[in-house]
């Protein structure tokens, strides 16, 4: 008679095997970044320098910020495509309140911050009481926002001196550590804080694991889902108020740009897009990886289209790994 | 067997009803010359010519504009230009915003035609995805003009500023200013946006115009440009890789507002670095004044352009003689030429 | 009515852990054999073992007066006897027809033909009752229900005497459950015998004629089901007294607290008014849409009321669950998996999810150590067996989940709860320990509605007793009248005597 493996042994060895492979899709991209960074400074000596590192970060800064307010989103279930969008309409307001208004600087960075999370609010309520699917809601309100900016400021952009005034939010800082830097380490610690400290980051894990349980256990699930997207509309407000001071001018396009960068830092950075799952941690190291693939472009000089090659590579495998962990189940 | 004659009567009714709008009078042709580039000059329709334009619209016809789109200064400057003096002289127009996707200019162009238009000048943004769409569109005897481009104008006029004579334009500045003062010496980051393939032609003007003013230049790379943050985040990598670049080239103004971004944080001295771009933008014209970084740009003289292609329009509708290809004239933009 | 089947004394260990010991046990011809016993008690090794997957180590089979040794499946499938897999072993792309005659295609040279396979598929589908189901459809566009027909037309079709169920109706509602059990009538009149494992007690009274009961790989009695009772069995199937199985009622109850009028809601139930004391047990059922789960839903503000109105503890006003949580009421719904957990979640985090706003510091900080303090409470209370209560609580078994469910609300202190099918799916040994909970917390004055389609455990713990029937409340029974039958009849339709 055959000794077969005993049920309980054969449940432990698929349990291990299957956190590892849990453990390789959550985390494996990041092996592969730090594989690439060693990889950058071996070839072109200038990756790891002081100067390097802190713009590869303040290019991060923003994107990574307004990827904490995706990353809330995807975990409670839903997307939001308007982030980007946001951003742009933000940056417009603060520019134009500053240029043409010129309110002074404070008062017009909260009012366009205040804007998004109004835009938010608003995206919000249509998709728990009207019912919405939230991408098909997000993309309709991408597409008034960017309508809305592109005929206030006639295709034009919006400049001037008195935007210098906000200047101090990119060039500000300690030493070498500038202003945006500081503020999205800052903003990850405190989102990280809640999510894994508090009776809000606990709810919104439980709306996104299951949402019909969770009302089913009393959680008040809409008021939940619209104060995330507040949350994402606010942190995409001042995303358009720091790139603003970034580039001294607002553009009614400058939004566009981010949409895709953002919904890549989360994806990369193993946020489930089906609600539940997901680390904040991760998506700060994906929103900084995604910028040493340009940056280490650069460096290595290889042409523009080069480099669009080897940043669908490195994600293709990023997202494989990925893959990995969804296999066995 | 009684449903094929209610088929055949539908066709036949269907037929008759396309038919008869067509009929509004034998069209006049008009005579291109391609034995020389034209001049704006050339283009200037007299009153007879506006008002034969008019006949041959007819009740239902209509001039239609492709803008490639309508969010950067130049591109929607053009279609604004022409609209002004199609309502000046009575003419209807349709303005179309393609979102620079070349996909979305054959279901404009197909629209177009089924609409009524008589006459379409297009932006192109991909010759290749639209060729068939023009083909056809002018098959069936609507004319097809081209603006900043001149390829796809089948049986119409091109009215082309060409991209190699801004990239040109751009690189003479650039060289020049780095001929007279830096002796000719100097280290060139080049901002590109290679998805479009008319920008292409225009960056590589750019390298090739610098050089012949100024052999000496070395060129540290092509980056990616295009927009603000494109400019801004590629300057920031490549002074990381090349510290010692000190002039910048753009295919566009845009760009080259975030260049200049990074050369600040930099700390490069505006006085010695020299930034120079395409579209003659208001801010760039500001820029240029203040005399930081920003030392020239270029003028592809939208509004000239847009009023050309009206012109052209009215010499096609009304069956005169003209040239197949116009030249829209470039100025190059410096601080002396803004005083 | 002579034996088909007959084992004597079978045994069978695994690595030395006994599976099987002496079970000695007949089967008659022509009847519906219920096979009952707790998880681990043997009957899949002993039906493993009758249809030739597995060697009993000693012990002898007769068939029709045979011995009877299969060393395979095939072998048994030869001797007449046929399993209905959970997987069905049909071929999804494939028509029905193709699939009934799948191995015994009647063939002229080589040649299929086409008309006579298809009038033996209509044949034996006629005399299941089942001539409904489309021949040339592809198996993959049927329910699960009509698969299960197909499946077990095609064992008729190879001569099949003996038919194993394993859990057929688990995945099936309760008009496909209705359907199977014509079929099984008509197997039955075909003179075929079905042998029936199940964990569900209300349907085994409803269709099968005798029943064995297994426990710790001992045969401990064959009965015919007239002449023996749900909670006989579950006695049997646990090794304990009959009247430990369901825990003494208690009498005394205390104010009104939930007070029902006129509740109607479209499609579901209509004009129903009831009145619930905190200590009492109230039961709701009915068959299937008889709208007992959409009026237990409606109780907790799960479903919407079109008229009449819901009070709790006299609060006026729309209940949402939100509401009724804060209230102190608890709900328990019919599918754990998808509406009563978070999967992916802890063990720890499922217990405290609805009491975590009462866990909370300043700042909105969760007080992590009083979580585990109010899990581990819980846990210990309701003997919830889980590696750790880290663990994510979908590696538990199905009856420590519901635990995990129960458990929720009791770190609440509910005063109120409201349980849909508690025990459904759940081993029977934990489900007489959430028989003594419910018997205990309403001991303690909570208020409990169960909404259950099991007679048996309906019977044995409500004080009363509310039937549905398409909607409508047919009959309120109390006292002495709360018992299998009346509730039975009452439900169907039918007077009582």
């Amino acid at each position: 008679m055959t000794t077969t493996s005993t049920p309980e042994a054969s449940t432990r060895s698929r349990w291990t095997r299957q956190r590892v492979l849990d453990f390789l899709g959550e985390n494996g991209f990041i092996v592969i970044f730090v594989l690439w960074c060693l990889f950058l400074e071996l070839a072109t000596q200038r990756f790891a320098t002081e100067g390097n590192i802190f713009t590869v970060l303040r290019q991060a800064a923003i994107v990574s910020i307004v990827a904490i307010g995706e990353t809330l989103v995807l975990l409670t279930g839903a997307m939001d495509v308007s982030l980007a969008a946001i951003l742009g309409f933000s940056g417009i307001v603060t520019a134009s309140l500053m240029t043409t208004a010129n309110l002074p600087p404070w008062l017009a960075c909260f009012g366009s911050i205040g804007a998004g999370g109004a835009i938010g609010l608003i995206n919000g309520l249509v998709i728990t009481k009207i019912k919405i699917n939230p991408i098909i809601a997000t993309l309709g309100m991408m597409s008034i926002l960017t309508g809305l900016a592109l005929m206030y400021t006639g295709g034009q952009s919006v400049y001037g001196p008195a935007l210098d005034r906000i200047a101090f939010l990119s060039s500000g800082g300690i030493g070498p550590v500038k202003m945006p830097v500081l503020v999205m380490f800052a903003l990850y610690a405190l989102f990280y804080w809640v999510l894994s400290r508090t009776l809000f980051g606990a709810h919104l894990y439980a709306v996104g694991s299951n949402n019909k349980a969770a009302w089913l256990s009393g959680l008040r699930v809409e008021r939940i889902r619209i104060v995330t997207f507040m949350l994402a509309g606010l942190l995409a407000g001042l995303g358009g108020v720091m790139q603003v001071a970034r580039l001294g001018a607002a553009s009614p396009t400058m939004g566009d740009e981010f949409l895709f960068p953002i919904l890549t830092a989360v994806i990369l950075g193993g946020v489930s897009l089906s609600g539940g799952k997901g680390r904040l941690f991760n998506v700060l190291i994906a929103s900084i990886f995604l910028v040493t693939i340009t940056n280490g472009m650069v460096l290595l000089d290889t042409s523009v289209n080069a480099q669009r090659v080897v940043s669908g590579v490195i994600l293709i495998v990023a997202l494989s790994l990925d893959r990995l962990r969804q296999r066995e189940r | 067997m009684n449903r094929w004659w209610i088929v055949a009567i539908g066709v036949l009714m269907f037929a008759a009803c396309n038919g008869g709008t067509s009929n509004v009078g034998p069209q006049p042709q008009p005579t291109l010359l391609t034995d020389r580039l034209g001049q704006p000059q050339d283009l200037v329709p007299t009153s007879a010519e506006i008002a034969a334009a008019k006949t041959a619209l007819g009740e239902k016809g209509f001039i239609g504009i492709v803008a490639c789109n309508l969010s950067s200064e130049y591109h929607a400057a053009v279609p604004r230009a022409a609209e002004a003096l199609a309502k000046q002289w009575g003419l209807p127009i349709q303005v179309f915003d393609s979102e620079t996707k070349a996909d979305r200019q054959n279901a404009a162009i197909e629209t177009f035609v089924a609409q009524g238009a008589k006459a379409i000048a297009l932006c192109v943004v991909d010759p290749k995805v639209v060729g068939n769409a023009v083909k056809e569109a002018a098959g069936k005897g609507v004319f097809m003009l081209q603006y900043a481009g001149r390829d796809l104008a089948v049986n119409g006029i091109g009215i082309s500023v060409e991209d190699a004579d801004l990239g040109c334009a751009a690189g003479e500045i650039a060289g020049d200013l780095i001929a007279r003062e830096k002796g000719g010496q100097a280290n060139v980051a080049i901002l590109d946006y290679p998805d479009l393939p008319n920008v292409v032609v225009r960056a590589n003007k750019i390298e090739e115009c610098l050089k012949q003013k100024a052999p000496g230049a070395k060129i540290t790379g092509h980056y990616l440009g295009g927009t603000a943050e494109n400019g801004l985040k590629s300057l920031e990598n490549a002074l990381q890789a090349h510290p010692e670049i000190d002039v910048v080239a753009s295919i566009n103004d845009a760009g080259a507002y975030g260049a200049i971004k990074a050369l600040e944080a930099a700390g490069k001295d505006p006085r010695q670095t020299i930034v120079v771009g395409i579209d003659a933008e208001a801010q760039a014209k500001d820029l240029i004044k203040q005399g930081k970084f920003f030392r020239g740009t270029v003028d592809t003289s939208p509004t000239q352009t847009g009023e050309m292609v009206m012109q052209a329009a009215v010499k096609l509708l009304a069956g005169s003689t003209a040239p197949k290809n116009v030249r829209v004239p470039v100025t190059k933009i410096t601080e002396d030429s803004l005083k | 009515m002579a034996a088909l089947l007959q084992l004597d004394r079978i045994c069978r260990a695994f690595s030395g852990v006994t599976a099987l010991h002496d079970v000695s046990c007949s089967i008659a011809a022509g009847t519906i054999h219920a096979l009952i016993g707790e998880n681990g008690a043997g009957k899949s090794t002993l039906i493993k073992i009758i249809a030739g997957a597995l060697e009993p180590d000693s012990g002898t089979l007769t068939l029709a007066g045979q011995p009877y040794h299969p060393h395979t499946p095939h072998q048994a499938i030869e001797a007449g006897i046929g399993t209905l897999h959970q997987e069905l072993n049909l071929l999804p792309s494939r028509s029905v027809v193709a699939n009934l005659t799948l191995g015994q295609e009647p063939a002229r040279y080589g040649v299929i033909d086409r008309d006579q396979a298809r009038a033996a598929a209509r044949r034996v589908l006629e005399q299941l009752g089942t001539a409904y189901l489309p021949l040339d459809a592809p198996i993959e566009q049927l329910s699960l229900s009509e698969k299960q027909m197909v499946a077990i037309a095609k064992t008729l079709l190879g001569e099949c005497r003996i038919l194993i169920m394993d859990e057929p109706t688990a995945a099936l509602n309760s008009a496909e459950v209705e359907a199977l059990f014509k079929v099984m009538q008509a197997l039955k009149a075909r003179g075929v015998t079905v042998i029936y494992v199940s964990h569900r007690l209300a349907e085994i009274f409803q269709v099968a004629d005798v029943v064995t009961v297994l426990r710790d790989g001992q045969h401990i009695r064959t009965t015919p089901l007239d002449q023996t009772t749900p909670a006989e069995l579950i006695a049997a199937m646990l090794g304990r007294s009959v009247q430990s199985v369901f825990p003494p009622r208690r009498t005394q109850l205390g104010d009104v607290v939930l007070s029902v009028e006129h509740a109607s809601a479209a499609q579901a139930f209509d004009d129903v008014s009831f009145q619930l004391r905190s200590g009492e047990v109230l039961a709701i059922t009915g068959l299937a849409g008889s709208g007992k789960t959409e009026l237990g839903q409606a109780l907790f503000g799960a479903w919407p009321i079109d008229r009449g109105r819901i009070r709790w503890f006299d609060a006026a006003g729309r209940i949402t669950p939100a509401h009724a949580v804060a209230a102190g009421i608890g709900f328990v719904p019919e599918d754990r998996k998808a509406e009563g957990l978070l999967f992916d979640e802890s063990v720890r985090r499922n217990v405290t999810l609805a009491a975590l706003t009462r866990l909370v510091k300043r700042w909105g900080v969760i007080d992590r150590s009083g979580e585990q303090q109010a899990a581990q409470r819980q846990a210990e209370a309701l003997h919830i067996r889980a590696p750790s209560l880290s663990a994510p609580v979908r590696i538990l078994s199905g009856g420590n989940q519901q635990k995990t469910v129960l458990a929720k609300w009791l770190a609440i202190g509910a005063r109120a709860l409201i349980l849909l099918e508690p025990t459904q799916g759940i081993d029977v040994g934990v489900k007489v320990e959430i028989y003594e909970l419910i018997a205990q917390l309403a001991q303690a004055g909570t208020a409990i509605v169960l909404v259950s389609a099991e007679w048996s455990e309906v019977a044995g713990l409500a004080q009363r007793v509310l039937v549905l029937r398409s909607g409508r409340l047919v009959a309120e029974l109390s006292d002495a009248k709360v018992e299998a039958t009346s509730i039975l009849r009452a439900a169907a339709g039918v007077a009582s005597e």
